[in-house]
């Protein structure tokens, strides 16, 4: 670490970026919390008329049931898939990376493995349409398992009890390639004289699982979690492109609450309040997953 | 035995990895009614229809698209990897008042949500005279880059030794030199990392150039398939070769893509 000699050295290297923040990031960061306290349809701010906590009260406190009603199911399909992406993502994942470390073919897997996290896009989510259609892929197959009272008559994403399950399992098939070589690497990373010593002292398999493989598995895990939760409460295109929030708002998530709220009804300060809202809930969640983890990032 | 179970239990992932993409580009090459009637399968019912992706590249402008999309990618992870590695070689070498402050706002931005700065976002870049031009696509991207850039190559500094930094003023360089000539070539792993996933992340964004973005000129590959999507009904073969077309970038790619970001990956992550 070095005390410069021209003190203005270090800032010179940080200002470009700053600069494209202060434009951009800060004026739209700061403007949004601001437009969040008032009721504005857009174009010119001198219409926009301050309301104080009423956004909020809106919906966090149901002052505007409708508006309330859908705050909370959109929170709480993101809670879902959370919950869902964490409890199925990490536990395979270790098992794959578990099952992947050396072996003599792992390269090749590995690239196989990758495809999914890179292409994972809005092309694959048209062909997740496509596979989850009544007479698609996915239907064609739990009748051909004989699972005939599993198959969807209205496609997976087409009917209000399945959709939500539907845009799961992409985020899973798109989010357990990352999570997976994440812990491919921090196995891969063990210096294997660090077993042969445990050994030579005597520790056991599990004794070396939890003094050795573990502590060095949290941090990962850790980021991995935050990733995940961080992930599905941003999440927008999947959910867009499937199924737009429907049916019936069972998809509904805040991403795509917020994006109807200010671009289709015009409501930019409500629709600032719920952003806001839920990055709150998103800050909250990675502080409390952090001290959970007690990790030092 | 067991090494072939577990043969067996990487084979059945590796399989619903690429089971997607098969059923892509076999729905590609089937004609509309066979996409229509056998969407269950694959497999083309009969010949080939390769036709199908010229007829796709041809009804909507989908070259300009490309080159769209291409120039839009291009300028931001150039972009990023400039801006946020002098900002990363600033954090990792140099201590002054202030250091901790700008670092953890930047790296807070990671948690604001996308679509809620949308908004105003969208404000300012009309009112810059920017909606509908490549700077107003392209700026707002590299901003949204700042957090886990700043992050990687903060650390990956962090990892370089020192005493390559204290010969190099020695032999008389100055800060900036030695960021260009020893520390920058010297973060190639960081720099291969950053570009990999901002280039996919630029590449599959929808959600900003659709709102920025009203006139076909300045369509990008994924809106291009949104609109191909809206202007043919039910008909999967022309949207999957849309799709290929989309991502066909990725595909070729991808195995290189791979390489470079495993290496890239343990530093961020594993070296925490």
């Amino acid at each position: 670490m070095v005390t410069s000699r021209n003190k203005w050295v270090p800032y010179l290297f940080l200002l470009p970026g700053v600069l494209l923040f202060l434009a951009i990031g800060v004026y739209s960061v700061g403007f949004s919390v601001l437009i969040s306290f008032y009721n504005w349809s857009g174009i010119d701010f001198a219409n926009a008329r301050f309301e104080g906590f009423d956004n909020f009260k809106d919906f966090l406190f149901g002052q505007s049931p409708v508006v309330s009603r859908s705050f909370y199911l959109a929170i709480w399909h993101n809670l879902l898939m959370a919950f869902f992406q964490v409890i199925i993502v990490i536990p395979v994942a270790l098992v794959l990376a578990f099952t992947l470390q050396n072996m003599k073919a792992a390269s090749y897997y590995r690239t196989i493995y990758f495809l999914p996290m890179i292409a994972s896009g809005i092309a694959v989510f048209y062909v997740w349409k496509g596979l989850f259609e009544p007479t698609g892929v996915l239907n064609a197959l739990l009748s051909a398992l004989g699972l005939d009272l599993l198959v969807m008559q209205e496609g997976m994403l087409g009917s209000s009890s399945t959709a939500l399950m539907g845009i799961i399992i992409t985020s899973i098939w798109g989010g357990l390639p990352g999570t997976l070589l994440l812990y491919y690497a921090g196995l891969s990373s063990v210096n294997p004289t660090l077993y042969e010593a445990a050994s030579v002292d005597g520790a056991t398999k599990s004794v070396m699982l939890r003094k050795i493989t573990w502590p060095l598995l949290k941090p990962i895990t850790l980021i991995a979690v935050i990733q995940l939760v961080n992930g599905a409460f941003q999440a927008f295109e999947n959910v867009f492109i499937m199924t737009g929030g429907g049916p019936a708002g069972s998809t509904e998530v805040i991403g795509t609450l917020v994006y109807k709220t200010a671009f289709i009804d015009n409501d930019y300060g409500l629709a600032s309040a719920i952003g806001w809202t839920s990055f709150l809930i998103t800050g909250l969640i990675a502080i409390f997953s952090i001290r959970g983890f007690k990790a030092d990032i | 035995m067991v090494k072939s179970l577990k043969h067996l239990l990487l084979i059945a992932y590796g399989i619903t990895c690429i089971y997607p993409f098969l059923w892509m580009f076999g729905t590609s090459l089937k004609t509309s009614q066979d996409a229509l009637v056998n969407p269950q399968s694959p497999i083309p019912n009969g010949a080939l229809q390769w036709g199908v992706f010229a007829e796709v590249w041809n009804k909507l402008n989908f070259a300009k698209f490309f080159m769209n999309s291409a120039i839009v990618s291009v300028a931001v992870i150039v972009g990023i990897i400039f801006i946020y590695s002098m900002m990363g070689y600033s954090f990792a070498k140099f201590n002054y008042k202030g250091k901790k402050l700008v670092y953890y706002t930047f790296i807070a931005l990671l948690l604001v949500p996308g679509v809620t700065i949308l908004i105003p976002l969208y404000i300012n870049m009309t009112n810059l005279g920017l909606a509908n031009s490549y700077i107003g696509i392209i700026l707002p991207m590299i901003n949204g880059g700042a957090p886990f850039a700043i992050f990687l190559f903060t650390s990956y500094f962090r990892t370089i030794s020192h005493e390559l930094y204290e010969s190099a003023v020695l032999d008389g360089c100055g800060s900036f030199k030695i960021y260009y000539r020893i520390y920058l070539p010297l973060a190639m792993p960081a720099i291969g990392t950053i570009a990999i996933i901002n280039f996919i992340g630029s590449w599959n964004n929808i959600l900003w150039p659709m709102i920025i973005v009203d006139t076909k000129d300045f369509f990008t590959l994924p809106m291009g398939l949104m609109y191909l999507d809206s202007s043919s009904f039910k008909k999967w073969n022309e949207l999957m070769a849309g799709a290929i077309i989309t991502i066909f970038p990725i595909l070729v790619s991808f195995p290189f893509l791979q390489k470079m970001y495993v290496k890239g990956m343990t530093i961020g992550s594993v070296k925490m």
